[in-house]
Parts: structure tokens; C-alpha cells; sequence
């Protein structure tokens, strides 16, 4: 929609670059001891199978917006300048630290220059078999600012890098703002300073990739299949990919997204380049394999057949994990960094009242729906818009403590006395036109047509003209895309971090950026709409309308640039600030869990390490005990 | 003997049995059909059965506020485990148990009976009159009309009906106005015009079925051009339209087939040769004699159109979540296979369904003996 503006700071990312120091300065050690102290064994294959992979574009790292691919690129597959130590956010898991980098950048006193020099000694696995340069990050950032490979995220780096638009036709195009001066040194010249930009630099996109081989697929999510290994795994087959040219290659027999993937270790990959704090890589391979039937990948679990499941496990199943002591200690729950919530469309009435939005989050029964979805295991009831994993600050943010998770009706019916939707001043939406028949969207998949049906309960006493339908979880979002739709409120989105600070989990929820298009917007709710935008979707009218009755449309543009522009050591305080502006005044959200990822385990995996970065398990730093070599499953 | 030997035999009038004359009497073919089903136990027992769900679905609501006292929506999570699994199955509190939320599964099986029959009934209902007007006019007409609504129906019939109910319920699920239905007037009076047309080139009279046919070809451009028509809204109304959408063809086939014996009847010729028109001929002579046919293919529709309703609910797409419905119990009990910790929430509302589309089944295989009893079995 328009280009991110950044505004000038003075004081910028020291204390970040100082707190990778120590990090960077632990160095490398042997691949045979573990950094944690676990004692974990080496060898074994971790087998798990999924429903579907699920990818937005084909596994391609430089367009896909997966969580669980992240956490194949960053822990397995591929190397960056910066990344994660693939632990639990108590581990640091959500601190960037280098990878490729020797350490932390020399950032220029302005915050505009950022250079890096690289380690030597990283390779590319077969069939390229060569070390990794400062001009495969580049080219990772060209394929950024390709248009036709549709980087998801390319705003985090396209009006900040000089020189990136996100527009360019040919990827061969060179970086104005990218300088590699030789094989281990790269710089990046900024448009503006930017405080978080280590934590954009550890996003898969701007991982190493090798021209000659992704030089041949120039469309979003081609190059997913054929894919270049530079860390400790790579996919099983590798070696026989033949890429003397473009028409030799064909996809890599350890991947197929119908099947599964079987990744096994990269023979090019050397320990001493890497830390076992950040790679322990323990095992021997990894299997991902399709099941398509959920309730038996559980009972492949339960049988010892396969060694991880992700996702809810079947009630049955569930139940055993909860009150046999013989499973105990198989169901992990980790913070996911992910935010559930309710979103209301500020321009579709009866929505378009604050004090209506504000009644819905009193009257919201949180507790209900966290039980129908699973109980406390699944989550921390949420107060604010960001996971305190995210935002620690969020926990202290809670304009609607009269709502202590169950609901609170008096206080709602209170507030919604001061709507103008409330004509008889009874504590009800009564005015027929905007109260009847207001479409409130859930998704028909289990367990949410439950969780539907609670939040429901608890929102008819002050809005009986609720209507609940119930879709897909692919056409809920899509329909919340459709700026036209202004579907007024729906319980299907959820909303996860890309990156561990705030800027990478508000950015795209609520700044206007986040509305790309007429049928393409994030930021369901339209926080920061601009009128032109407005008419060109054909929303106008209730543009005006919102304006003639509320005056200025909340917006977090201007609080989110100044908040990113600050040093990191203010960034938290700033977020919260403008999280708490979110809450109180634009009120687009009732957010009603901090969600918590489930893994289920067999006893087999001997050591179970989470990934805080990607929200998965730490394939890479956890461990197996069953001596299985890996197979190909795809 | 003696009596026979005389030479006047005397004419004996025979002894009135009981004191009253007793008298051979003619038996309307719907009494000869009442004494056959009478004697088809198991057709009888259905029948009752039928009646005794009907008699559930019209007093739900009543028994509800009388004696549960709690909604089919009425939600309590206390009996509901921590991780909101049902912990409470049948006992004296809830007759069936509950479900995941704590909802009534004895009370939402009942008012599931309201949903699974009106949709069935009323969907049937417009099956069956779609059905007759187009195989009456189709059977009755022949030529070009026939071929015409003959290719139709087998085009209908060839139409993969579960997908095209999930899509239409998809593509119209994600908004209260539904989709636009603008094509639906527009083929309404389409079929209108054609079947005017068809009986006007049979009839002497020919003006007036011609004039119904111009307006109602012109209505049609009409609407059709300007985009105004039905919304098809998803629930309740989406489900019986798709089951009045699809299910015609199987009546028309049969109304028409049985139109083209009846035609060629005496009776049917009689009546062309007294002078009576197509319109009274296919209402008066052809229609009540096929009225038999059209009872069994009734009781065998509705059965089968319940079982359509509860398989679009189970996949989502049918009924909505607060309308109770037999086949979003089913897929409420399978949702991460509760079934096997919460047995009650799928024993009871799929028990229901078995007797239900059992009795109609039993209940239509009696009145087809009974009505045709040549036809057998």
C-alpha cells in the first residue's frame, strides 16, 4: 500500500550488538559435546508425521510464511548472518545471535551501516559443495527484492535498505545499499536507522542461497523442491541433483509435499563453524511423513511407531495424557508467542462504536473458550495484544481487568449504555438496523465450532442480533481479507510473532501496512484506514460514517515508526505505550489467549529442547534414543 | 333335496345373520389399501414409530420449558473436565449426558428431531412439486419438452451432489445476506414459461398459456438483467434448497414415466374425446392415478434427504452450530474422537438417526405393498 517510513534516530542497536557479544564470543565447540550439558546421545532419526505440510509458498525460503518451515530453514537446513540458539525463551530463544557472522556487526554511529564479516569454513552441501560468500546473503536479499518471488516480509527490509523496493524484475538486479567488498565481508547501508534490524537479519529470506542453483526458479515457491543446504542437515538425495543446468534439475528425492521429507546430516558441514549452543544437532535424520488421518498419527505415537506429534492430540488421547501417569511428561506446552483473538471491523457497525467494542472485551468469556479449546495447558488468558514473550510488558497492560476471564456482564452492559447503538439505555445493541443480524464469523474445524458456541453465550446478552457462521479456517481468513466483506467480528484469526520483538508482531496486525490491498489486508480490524484507501475498496461510505460519528480513525502508524526507531533499549517501553493506545482507544481486538504450542513426544525422544524462534520443537538441540538410521518417506 | 324336487321351488330369503341384512359393499381402493397395511405389522410399527417422532419434534420446546428447563444452547461448563472433555453421561441431571460445553444431549436430540424432519419434509415437499409440474408436462407433451426436461433431469442426476451442497454452502457460509441467488427467479419462471408453452401448443386454448409464457419469459430477462433475486442464505433454508434443487429429478422420473402408461389409457382418451383439456386431463385423470407412486417415492425421499441433512451438518456445512441437528451432534462427538471418553454423544443422536430413516424405509416398503400389491417385493 505505501512504503515504510522510518524516522531518524540517534541512539541505536548498541545494546543489542553488546548483548550478542557474549554470544558470539562463546565460539564454537566440538560436535560431540553438548553446550547445555544435557549429555544427550548422538545418533537416531526423529520421526513425525503431520496432516499437511501447509507451506504459503512451496518451502521456497525467500517467499514462505510458515512457522514450522522457519524452523527447518533456521535450524537445519540453512545458515544466516544472524539466528537463534533454537531454545526455550528462558534459554535466550528469542535473542538473535550470529551465525555466519563472526560476531556482532560494526554498526556506524548513526544506526545507518551495518557490516558484517563472515566465517570462513561454512559450505553449501552437494551437489554445490563450495563455501559460503558475503555474495550469497546478497543474493538472498536480490531474490527479496524480486517481484516475482513474492517475499511475504519483504517490508521488513524493501524502504529500509537503501536500494530495496520489492519491485525489481530480474533478481540478477544489484543491491544499491548492499555492499560485499570480498567473499567475507558484507555491508548494508540503511534508508533510515532501524533498531530491531538484527532480528529482521535472522528471518530464512535472508539466509545464504546459491545463485547457481535458484538462479532457475524466477517464480514464488519454485525453488522450495530443490533446495541448497549450507547447515548441519540437508535433504536426503541431495547429492543427486544435477545442476549443470536449469533442464537437468529435478526435484530432490528426499522432499515431496504430497509424502513427507527426509533430511539427513550434510557431510559438507563443519561443527567448528557453528556452536552446539545453537546447533547440537544430535540426531541422525529427520522424517517428516504425511498422514492425513489425525487420530492415527496419535496412535502411531502412543504405539511407538513415530516419535513426535504436533498439534492437539485427539480428547481421547488428550485425556490419557492428562490422568495416566504412564504418559506423563509426553504432552509439552511451550509459548508459542502467538495471540488468539476476537477481531472487530472498526467501520461495520455496530462495531464502529468504541464503547460496543469495549463491552465485548468485558463481556468476553475467556476462561470459557480456553476450556473448550483445551483448558490452561493451552494458554495464558490474554490481556494484551502481544505474548509477554514478545513484549514482557504486556502482562502489566490490562485496561479490562473487570473481566477476569469468565466475563463480567455488569460491567459490559455498563459500557455498552454509553453506546449510541443502546437506544433504550438498557445494557443491549437494541437499535434494529446495526443490531440485528451481525454476522459473527467462526471456524467450522474442531475444537472451534465449541469455542464458538461459549464465546457466543457470552456476547448474546448485550448483542443478541449475533449471528454465528461458521467456515473453513482457509475462507475465514480469506473472507477477513476482503476489506468489502467488513465482516464485523470473527473468532477465527490468530496472530503469531515473525520476529522476537514487537515491531515484528504489530507491524502487520495493525499498522496500515498491513492492509496491502482491497482483499488482501492482515490488519482485519482496518486500525489506521485512510479514506482514500477507503474509496478505492469500496468502503467509503462507511469510512465517512465512522468519521461523521467517532471523528479521526485510530491509527499507530506514527507511535509504530517512532517505537522502531528507538534503541532497543526503549523499543519495549515504546510498545507498550502505543499496545496499550491498541487496547484503550482503537480497541480493535479482544485478545483471549496467549497461546501455547503442544508437542507430543514418545519416551523415546531422550531430550526435548522448544524452539522459541519458529514455535516448534528444537529438532536440532533435542535428542532420540531409537538407534533408527533415517528412511526416505517422500 | 326335498326343496329342489318340488315343482315351484319357493324362493327363501336367507336368514338375516344377527338380525340385520347383510349386504356385499364395494371397497374404495383406499380401503383395500388400509386393510393390507393393517396386516403388515412391522409397516404399522414404523408407522407408529414415525408418528412418535413427529409427536417429539412438535412438543420439544414445550417438554423443554416444562420439565428440562434448559435450551438446546444452554451451556454449562462445570460438567465439563478441565481440558473440556463431557463428565457428565446419562443419569437422572441430563438423560443423555452432555456434551463438550456442558450442552443437553437429551434436549438437543429432540430438538435435533424438529431440524432433521422439517428440513426433510419441507425439502421433500418442493422436490415433489417440482418434480410432478416438470414429468407431468414432460410425459404428457412429449416431443421437444420431453427431451428437454428428460436431459435436464439426467444432467441434474449426473451433478455430484455432496460437492456442489459443500460448495454452494461454502461459497455462501461467510456472510448473513448469503449469496446472490439472481439465477433463481430467472429459471423459476423459465420452467414456468416452458411448461405454459408446452401445455399451450397442446391446447385449443392456446392464447392464454402463450400470454403466461411471454410475461414469464420477459420477467425473466427482467430480473435477470437487473441483478435483483433471492439470497440463498446457509442454515436451514440452504439445506433445503439443495435438497429441493436436487431432489426433484428422482420424483420427475418417475411421475414422467407413469404419465406415459397412463396416457395411452382408455380412461385418458375418454376424457380427450369428451373434450376436456391437458390441463384437466393430467390434474383430474392422470394425477390421482399415480397418487400410489408418489406416496412410496415420498416415504422413501424423506429418509433420504434426513440423511443428507445430518451428512452436510457433520461436515459443516449444513445446519449451523446453535441449530441442533443430528449430524453436527455426530460430528460434535467426533471431534478429536470424544466419542471414545463421552460414548453418549454419539449413541444417542446417531441412534435416532438409525430409527428414524429405518422407519420411514420400513414405512414406505409397507405402503408400497399396500398400495400395489402386485408390484412385490
Amino acid at each position: 500500500m505505501k512504503s515504510v517510513k522510518r524516522r531518524t534516530i540517534v541512539a541505536i542497536t548498541s545494546l543489542v550488538v553488546l548483548a550478542l557479544v557474549a554470544a558470539a564470543c562463546g565460539g564454537s565447540s566440538s560436535s560431540g559435546s553438548n553446550a547445555n550439558g544435557s549429555g544427550a546421545a548422538k545418533g537416531g532419526t526423529i520421526r513425525e508425521e503431520l496432516q499437511e505440510f501447509g507451506w504459503t509458498s512451496g518451502f521456497d525460503p525467500t517467499g514462505e510464511y510458515l512457522g514450522t518451515a522457519w524452523a527447518l530453514y533456521d535450524q537445519m537446513l540453512m545458515r544466516g548472518l544472524m539466528t537463534y540458539n533454537h531454545r526455550d525463551a528462558a534459554a535466550g530463544g528469542d535473542t538473535p545471535v550470529p551465525d555466519i557472522a563472526t560476531g556482532p556487526p560494526t554498526v556506524s554511529e548513526d544506526g545507518m551501516t551495518y557490516e558484517f564479516e563472515l566465517k570462513t569454513g561454512v559450505m553449501f552441501g552437494p551437489p554445490v559443495d563450495r563455501e559460503v560468500t558475503s555474495k550469497d546473503i546478497a543474493y538472498s536479499f536480490q531474490r527479496i527484492n524480486t517481484a516475482s518471488l513474492s517475499a511475504l516480509y519483504g517490508n521488513y527490509y524493501c524502504g529500509v535498505i537503501t536500494g530495496m523496493t520489492c519491485d525489481a524484475e530480474k533478481v540478477d538486479t544489484a543491491i544499491e545499499g548492499i555492499d560485499t567488498p570480498d567473499a567475507t565481508h558484507i555491508t548494508f547501508h540503511l534508508d533510515a536507522p532501524v533498531g530491531d534490524f538484527l532480528y529482521r537479519l535472522t528471518m530464512p529470506a535472508t539466509k545464504a542461497i546459491p545463485e547457481e542453483v535458484a538462479k532457475c526458479f524466477t517464480k514464488a515457491g519454485d525453488y522450495g523442491p530443490y533446495l541448497i543446504s549450507s547447515s548441519a542437515y540437508m535433504f536426503m538425495g541431495s547429492e543427486d541433483l544435477d545442476i549443470s543446468s536449469c533442464d537437468t534439475m529435478k526435484p530432490i528425492s528426499g522432499y515431496d509435499v504430497q509424502k513427507g521429507m527426509t533430511l539427513v546430516r550434510n557431510p559438507n558441514y563443519d561443527p567448528a563453524s557453528d556452536s552446539t549452543e545453537i546447533r547440537e544437532a544430535n540426531i541422525d535424520g529427520l522424517q517428516q511423513a504425511i498422514n492425513t488421518n489425525y487420530d492415527d498419527i496419535f496412535q502411531r505415537l502412543l504405539d511407538g511407531e513415530i516419535d513426535v506429534a504436533a498439534g492437539t492430540p485427539p480428547k481421547g488421547v488428550l485425556l490419557k495424557f492428562e490422568t495416566d501417569p504412564t504418559y506423563a511428561g509426553w504432552l509439552h506446552a511451550d509459548p508459542g508467542d502467538r495471540t488468539w483473538y476476537a477481531t472487530m471491523n472498526l467501520f461495520a457497525a455496530p462495531f464502529d462504536d468504541v464503547h460496543v467494542r469495549k463491552a465485548v472485551n468485558l463481556a468476553f468469556n475467556k476462561e470459557g473458550v480456553r476450556k473448550a479449546y483445551g483448558g490452561e495447558k493451552r494458554g495464558q488468558i490474554a490481556t494484551s495484544v502481544e505474548p509477554p514473550a514478545v513484549l514482557s510488558l504486556s502482562e502489566s497492560i490490562n485496561p479490562y481487568s473487570a473481566n477476569t476471564g469468565a466475563g463480567n456482564l455488569d460491567a459490559a452492559m455498563e459500557e455498552m449504555k454509553q453506546s449510541r447503538y443502546d437506544l433504550d439505555k438498557n445494557g443491549v445493541c437494541d437499535d434494529g438496523g446495526a443490531c440485528d443480524d451481525i454476522l459473527f464469523l467462526g471456524r467450522n474445524v474442531d475444537p472451534w465450532p465449541e469455542m464458538d458456541q461459549v464465546a457466543l453465550a457470552s456476547l448474546q446478552p448485550i448483542l443478541p442480533g449475533l449471528t454465528l457462521k461458521e467456515v473453513d479456517t482457509s475462507t475465514g481468513y480469506t473472507t477477513l481479507q476482503q476489506m468489502k466483506k467488513l465482516v464485523p467480528i470473527s473468532l477465527v484469526p490468530g496472530w503469531g510473532k515473525d520476529y522476537g520483538s514487537p515491531y515484528g508482531f504489530d507491524y502487520y496486525i495493525f499498522h496500515s501496512d498491513g492492509i496491502y490491498s482491497c482483499t488482501g489486508a492482515s490488519n482485519y480490524s482496518l486500525v489506521g484506514l485512510t479514506k482514500d484507501f477507503a474509496d478505492e475498496c469500496g468502503i467509503g461510505a462507511e469510512y465517512d460514517a465512522y468519521v461523521q460519528n467517532n471523528g479521526e480513525v485510530p491509527s499507530v502508524d506514527a507511535k509504530m515508526e517512532e517505537c522502531v526507531g528507538k534503541p532497543a533499549s526503549q523499543i519495549d517501553q515504546c510498545f507498550a505505550e502505543l499496545d496499550t493506545y491498541v487496547m484503550e482507544t482503537a480497541v480493535p481486538w479482544v485478545p483471549w489467549i496467549w497461546a501455547n504450542n503442544w508437542t507430543s513426544v514418545n519416551p523415546t525422544v531422550n531430550q526435548y529442547v522448544f524452539d522459541q524462534f519458529a514455535g516448534t520443537m528444537s529438532y536440532i538441540n533435542s535428542a532420540v534414543d531409537n538407534g533408527l538410521a533415517p528412511e526416505n518417506v517422500a | 333335496m326335498s326343496q329342489l324336487q318340488s315343482a315351484e321351488p319357493e324362493v327363501q330369503t336367507l336368514a338375516p345373520l344377527d338380525g340385520d341384512i347383510r349386504r356385499v359393499e364395494g371397497r374404495t381402493p383406499w380401503q383395500l389399501f388400509w386393510i393390507r397395511f393393517k396386516r403388515d405389522h412391522v409397516a404399522m410399527g414404523a408407522g407408529v414409530v414415525v408418528c412418535l417422532l413427529v409427536f417429539v419434534a412438535v412438543v420439544a420446546p414445550l417438554f423443554v420449558t416444562l420439565f428440562v428447563h434448559r435450551g438446546p444452547n444452554a451451556l454449562d461448563q462445570n460438567l465439563t473436565s478441565d481440558i473440556g472433555i463431557p463428565i457428565l453421561g446419562p443419569s437422572k441431571t441430563a438423560w443423555f449426558g452432555v456434551d463438550g460445553i456442558g450442552r443437553d444431549v437429551f434436549v438437543r436430540t429432540m430438538y435435533g428431531a424438529r431440524t432433521s424432519l422439517m428440513v426433510s419434509f419441507i425439502g421433500t415437499g418442493l422436490s415433489l412439486v417440482i418434480g410432478i409440474v416438470l414429468g407431468l408436462l414432460s410425459g404428457f407433451r412429449g416431443g421437444k419438452i420431453d427431451t428437454f426436461i428428460s436431459r435436464t433431469i439426467d444432467i441434474v442426476l449426473s451433478l455430484p451432489l455432496l460437492l456442489m451442497a459443500i460448495g454452494l454452502s461454502v461459497a455462501c457460509g461467510a456472510s448473513i445476506a448469503g449469496c446472490s441467488g439472481v439465477w433463481i427467479m430467472p429459471v423459476l419462471l423459465g420452467i414456468v414459461a416452458l411448461s405454459a408453452l408446452g401445455l399451450g401448443l397442446q391446447s385449443t386454448r392456446r392464447v392464454p398459456a402463450m400470454l403466461v409464457a411471454a410475461i414469464s419469459l420477459v420477467l425473466a430477462v427482467v430480473l435477470l438483467g437487473s441483478g435483483t433475486g433471492p439470497r440463498i442464505k446457509t442454515g436451514v433454508p440452504m439445506v433445503i434448497f439443495i435438497i429441493a434443487l436436487f431432489g426433484w429429478p428422482y420424483v420427475a422420473r418417475i411421475v414422467r414415466g407413469q404419465t406415459l402408461s397412463l396416457r395411452e389409457r382408455e380412461f385418458v382418451e375418454a376424457a380427450r374425446a369428451t373434450g376436456f383439456g391437458p390441463w384437466y386431463i393430467m390434474l383430474r385423470e392422470i394425477f390421482p392415478n399415480m397418487l400410489a407412486s408418489i406416496i412410496v417415492v415420498t416415504t422413501l425421499l424423506i429418509p433420504q434427504n434426513i440423511l443428507f441433512e445430518a451428512a452436510l451438518s457433520y461436515l459443516s456445512v449444513g445446519i449451523p452450530p446453535d441449530t441442533p441437528s443430528w449430524g453436527g451432534m455426530i460430528n460434535d462427538a467426533t471431534e478429536g474422537s470424544l466419542y471414545f471418553v463421552a460414548w453418549w454423544m454419539l449413541v444417542f443422536p446417531a441412534g435416532f438417526l438409525v430409527i428414524t430413516t429405518l422407519s420411514f424405509n420400513l414405512l414406505g416398503d409397507g405402503l408400497r405393498d399396500a398400495l400395489d400389491p402386485r408390484a412385490g417385493r
